[in-house]
């Protein structure tokens, strides 16, 4: 049971960072080039 | 719901438009002693009396309406286009009271326009320093506006302003000169032709002259058909509106200013004696890059160590308090592991933003442009390219921003094509894990050798962004012409809440920036160093045990013969072994291949990486620095990090483009992709060159 | 005489700067006829230089300063 859970914990964090990474590094192109981004660093690291 | 009033700020740069920006609406955007920092528009809300609400616009500076760089372009498109969202209800011009005279030519020009417009007098503290009196209530009635003597620093006049704007519906909309005098004829004839719209505006738009970027100007009404007269004719005409508004100017404050000289004090000619010095400058700079390094070193060594067997620790202790399971390790060896690795950088990343930060507020900036300006045009950059190539320490994006107020787009391209090859503060957590493997303990001259390597590899950074520049000087075929005026800023005592504000919002970008995807990626490549393809990976503990029979191991080596076999034969092992002949000749082994290659994202993942890869191959709860010393070279044997890989890595980063964002950035610059793309292959093309050639003669 | 004329700490009265050459945004910034200019500091080759221009600071150029013509100031002034 216990084996389970986490099993299910850690595929959806597994997830959550694909999905983000496919965001933040597949999608934002379009994104963020309109977006103005001043001295805030937007996204630099 | 009643309308928000529209107001933008406008002014000469450097004269604290963004310090009542931040004053009225509260928010935190960029402030520094150095013209240019701002360099596009910023939007902020701000409360007025009587529940008013005003839309407040922060806009670059611009010493008149002629814009002659991209970031003075922006006032101009915003204040020709009527039918622009953000077209304001009411102007607010800031000035400086220092700088009185400079700075109401634009006043003049906007008033113009014919917009309602308020006049700052900004840094009010500085009068009786400087010994300035003014009469204000000739000045309003000259200028025909309501002046706010203000000072940002002291919190004093900002309730004025507010008021002012609240009651924007009362300012006079007349002009303070009739600058069509100038020519009269010429004006008679334009005021026929376009009998709608207003003189000034149709002035403005048939001297733009536009050598800075590649603009399109849809928004502006075409005139260009309207071109009666030759570019010098125009030029001329222009001159002698300048003067004619000088001439103005110089009326209006013959009696409206009083300087008292006798009571002026001014720092400024002493510390430019030195500052500036021929010989002494160059010294003093060099100091003082000097001293930053060894800073970053010394002060940062503590708290780093610390947070690195905090982070061991708390691995540790997750692995033993939690229940067994794939969560768990995903916690203890993906994330905690991965996290370590961009946290233990937070005291450098910080001090390193301190020291930018203090050079920016206090003026001295503009000295280093001045000093380096004749050496950097033979490299076919500006002076004003020293700023970005400065700042890039920090992060290459607002770096290449900054390049906005380069008059020339020759040497703009140029500096934005250049500048990732300064060290930014993501290669910082790459180097210093690496000195810190190589690089010896010792000593020379009190400066370490690990600090002195340190700098080398931003003098590196240098040196390839002014080498490349003087090559693409010789290739790119672009004429433009240059120019060079900039402005030398009085020095200033750095304001501590504004250096504090910058270094908290940068370090915090560089923590949560790359943070979430250093997590992200560490938690991918977790799973694809814990799970594996095929028999080797699934059989791992039989196929070790048999191997290893008839050797004697204890418990604890054999589990760790296996963990690391599974490590070899996991997805990311195998990925890894494959690109593995590619890297070797660099002196790297497979992991490290990874790293690189994750770090295509951002650089400073390199460690989260080879953190987590060596937690998920170990059972041991351990520093990153303990493990990465640990690691042993599979081919040569020996430690995989000593001085020839080491170099080799270290060169590597120096060169290889490795970070998306600043691609992106560049594109947007320069409206192509074919430039981010000539510097992704180009750079890490180099990178890989001098890393290969590194490796094999140092092996 | 011109502006890259001057020695250091020397002032001069500007007479002209109709020169196509040189760049208006100069002029925004006070760089007029009848403006007093102090040559505060030289870089090394005594470019760029590094002006007063009647309060106004600021750095130009050689290449532009060989463009305004001045007239020196008597020393009168000390
Ligand atoms: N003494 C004094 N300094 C001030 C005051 N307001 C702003 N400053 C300083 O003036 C400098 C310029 O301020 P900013 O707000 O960045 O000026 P800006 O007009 O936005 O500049 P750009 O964006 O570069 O055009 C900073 O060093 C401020 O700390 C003031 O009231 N008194
Ligand atoms: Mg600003």
């Amino acid at each position: 049971m216990n084996a389970i859970i986490q099993y299910i914990l850690a595929f959806s964090a597994l997830t959550i960072a694909l999905v983000y990474l496919f965001k933040t590094f597949v999608w934002w192109p379009k994104k963020r080039t309109n977006k103005s981004c001043g001295n805030d660093d937007c996204g630099c690291h | 719901m009643s309308k928000q009033i529209n107001v933008a700020l406008i002014g000469n740069p450097n004269t604290g438009k963004t310090s009542v920006f931040n004053a009225l609406t509260g928010l935190n955007q960029k402030v520094g002693n150095y013209p240019g920092i701002t360099v596009e528009k910023k939007e902020g809300i701000c409360k007025l009396p009587r529940g008013v609400k005003a839309h407040i616009i922060d806009l670059p500076g611009t010493y008149s309406l002629n814009a002659s760089s991209l970031d003075e372009n922006v006032v101009i498109e915003l204040l020709l286009n009527k039918n622009d969202k953000d077209f304001p209800d009411v102007a607010v011009v800031i000035s400086d009271v220092e700088n009185l005279k400079r700075n109401l030519l634009l006043f003049t020009q906007i008033k113009d326009l014919e917009i309602p417009t308020i006049l700052v007098i900004n840094m009010s503290d500085r009068m009786a320093y400087k010994g300035i009196s003014l009469d204000i209530e000739y000045l309003e009635r000259k200028l025909q506006t309501k002046i706010a003597l203000i000072s940002t620093r002291k919190n004093k006049g900002i309730d004025d302003l507010k008021e002012l704007i609240t009651n924007y519906k009362d300012l006079s909309t007349t002009p303070c000169l009739n600058a069509s005098s100038i020519d009269k004829n010429y004006f008679d004839n334009l005021r026929k032709a376009f009998p709608n719209q207003l003189l000034y505006k149709l002035w403005l738009v048939i001297t733009q002259d536009v050598n800075f970027g590649k603009t399109n100007r849809k928004t502006i009404d075409d005139v260009s058909s309207f071109k009666t007269k030759s570019k010098t004719d125009l030029k001329r005409l222009q001159q002698k509106e300048t003067i004619k508004r000088y001439q103005f100017i110089n009326d209006t404050l013959k009696k409206g200013q009083t300087i008292d000289l006798a009571s002026a004090k001014d720092l400024r000619i002493k510390l430019d004696r030195i500052l500036t010095h021929k010989v002494w400058g160059y010294l003093i700079f060099g100091v003082i890059l000097l001293t930053i390094f060894q800073a970053i070193y010394d002060w940062s060594s503590v708290p780093m160590d610390f947070i690195d067997s905090a982070f061991a620790s708390l691995s540790e202790w997750t692995k033993s308090t939690l229940p067994d399971g794939a969560f768990t390790d995903l916690l203890a060896e993906g994330i905690i592991a991965g996290l370590g690795g961009i946290v233990i950088f937070i005291p450098q990343i910080a001090f390193l933003f301190l020291f930018i930060a203090i050079l920016e507020e206090s003026g001295y900036m503009s000295r280093v442009v001045f000093l380096m300006d004749r050496i950097m045009r033979r490299f076919g950059l500006s002076g004003k390219s020293v700023v970005p190539l400065i700042s890039g320490t920090a992060c290459a994006i607002p770096a290449i921003m900054a390049t906005r107020n380069i008059e020339s787009w020759k040497e703009r391209l140029i500096t934005i094509l250049v500048t990732p090859f300064t060290t930014c503060s993501a290669r910082l957590p790459v180097y210093l894990i690496i000195i810190s493997l190589v690089i010896p303990e010792g000593r020379f001259l009190g400066l370490s050798y690990q600090a002195l390597t340190l700098m080398l590899l931003y003098l590196i950074g240098f040196g390839a962004a002014v080498g490349s520049a003087y090559i693409l000087n010789k290739v790119l075929k672009i004429r433009s012409k240059t120019f060079f005026v900039v402005e030398m800023p009085n020095y200033k005592l750095p304001l501590f809440k504004n250096v504090a504000l910058t270094v908290i919002e940068k370090t915090k970008a560089f923590v949560f920036g790359a943070g979430k995807i250093i997590l992200a990626i560490s938690i991918v490549l977790w799973f694809l160093a814990s799970y594996g393809p095929g028999e080797q990976f699934n059989n791992a503990e039989r196929i070790v045990t048999e191997q290893y029979a008839n050797v004697n191991l204890n418990e604890e080596e054999l589990s760790q013969k296996i963990a690391s076999h599974k490590l070899e034969h996991s997805f990311i092992g195998v990925t890894g072994r494959a690109i593995e002949p590619v890297i070797r000749p660099l002196g790297y082994d497979w992991k490290i291949g990874i790293a690189i290659v994750s770090s295509f994202a951002a650089r400073e993942v390199f460690v989260g990486t080879l953190a987590t890869i060596y937690s998920v191959g170990s059972d041991e709860e351990e520093t990153i620095k303990n493990r990465m010393a640990g690691e042993v070279n599979p081919i040569l044997g020996g430690p995989l990090f000593n001085f020839a890989s080491g170099i080799s890595l270290l060169l590597f980063y120096a060169f290889a483009m490795q970070c998306m964002s600043t691609l992106a950035i560049v594109k947007k610059e320069t409206n192509s992709w074919k430039w981010p793309m000539y510097q992704l292959v180009i750079m890490s093309g180099f990178a890989y060159l001098v890393a290969l050639i590194a490796f094999q003669i140092l092996k | 005489m011109t502006l890259a004329d001057l020695k250091r700490g020397q002032q001069g009265i500007i007479k002209d700067v109709s020169s196509i050459h040189i760049p208006l945004k100069l002029l925004e910034m006070g760089c007029l006829p009848g403006n007093l200019v102090e040559l505060v500091q030289v870089a090394p080759f005594a470019d760029p230089m590094y002006l007063n221009i009647n309060g106004s600071h600021l750095a130009i150029r050689k290449e532009t300063a060989i463009h305004i013509l001045i007239e020196t100031v008597d020393e009168q002034a000390d």
